[in-house]
């Protein structure tokens, strides 16, 4: 169990190794790349998180396989909570650039791992 | 309506990759690199723009203080021009000890500054008062006595 929050990012040890999850434009526009849209999140929630998920690892840890990312995701307990989280992650690096998303703390996403 | 004007079909959304791109040179002219816009942190971009926003404000503030010192300079010397047409001696107005204060606390750190050096001012004074009128209240004593002595 872990129970690190910073600013945009999900922060967990697992077996031993430490997990930081976060979107960078980068890794938001590899994963547009790969064909995924947040637009589509309500047709196919369940592929959609999954993917979402897995984007997170891009950042910093790439090297993470795919049984250990969906392991970890099997894992987290509230699903709705852990979208929402995500997507909020995801809109930042977008929200971020544009002058209107300032002066508030809406984007600065805080999250509990429970695993 | 949304679309393409001619065939009226449906324009394909902007993606998150799409408004990244068009972005980027904007924060680039901000000094952002990048690395730094493509693989920092997201917020690092808020940060560039607020630091930007002050970049301009204190430039700003730096042309303004160029203008108020050219247009103080002018009236300071406007007498003297005047005085050449016509009679008299006129002196030059004396141009600013320091800079103009840049911020509402500066201006009133300076003001409670200039308070205190005027209360010292005056304690001096008044203390070089009370002493000559010790002097001469002395002096009048010893007058009064006509000894002579202290």
């Amino acid at each position: 169990m872990a129970d690190i929050k910073k600013v945009n990012q999900i922060n967990f040890d697992y077996n031993g190794k430490h997990y930081c999850l976060e979107y960078t434009r980068e890794t938001v526009k590899q994963m547009e790349a790969m064909g995924f849209s947040l637009n589509d999140i309500g047709d196919k929630p369940a592929t959609r998180i999954e993917q979402l998920w897995a984007g997170a690892f891009l950042a910093n840890c790439r090297k993470t396989s795919q049984t250990i990312v969906k392991e970890l995701f099997d894992k987290m307990n509230d699903k709705e909570a852990l979208l929402k989280t995500l997507t909020e992650m995801y809109n930042n690096t977008l929200s971020y650039l544009l002058p209107d998303a300032e002066d508030d703390d809406e984007g600065n996403v805080e999250w509990t791992a429970t695993l | 309506m949304d679309g393409d004007p001619v065939t009226g079909e449906p324009s394909a959304p902007i993606t998150y990759t799409d408004a990244f791109s068009q972005l980027f040179p904007q924060y680039m002219v901000m000094g952002m690199s990048y690395d730094e816009y493509w693989n920092g942190h997201a917020i690092l971009t808020k940060y560039y723009r607020e630091a930007y926003d002050l970049r301009n404000h204190n430039d700003e503030w730096d042309r303004w203080r160029r203008g108020a010192y050219f247009y103080d300079a002018l009236l300071r010397v406007a007498p003297v021009m005047r005085a050449a047409f016509g009679k008299g001696k006129v002196e030059p107005g004396k141009y600013p000890e320091e800079p103009w204060p840049l911020t509402e606390k500066e201006a009133k750190e300076r003001e409670i500054r200039r308070e205190r050096e005027n209360t010292e001012r005056f304690i001096k004074r008044l203390e070089a008062e009370s002493e000559r009128n010790l002097k001469k209240l002395n002096e009048a004593k010893k007058e009064a006595r006509g000894d002579g002595r202290d």
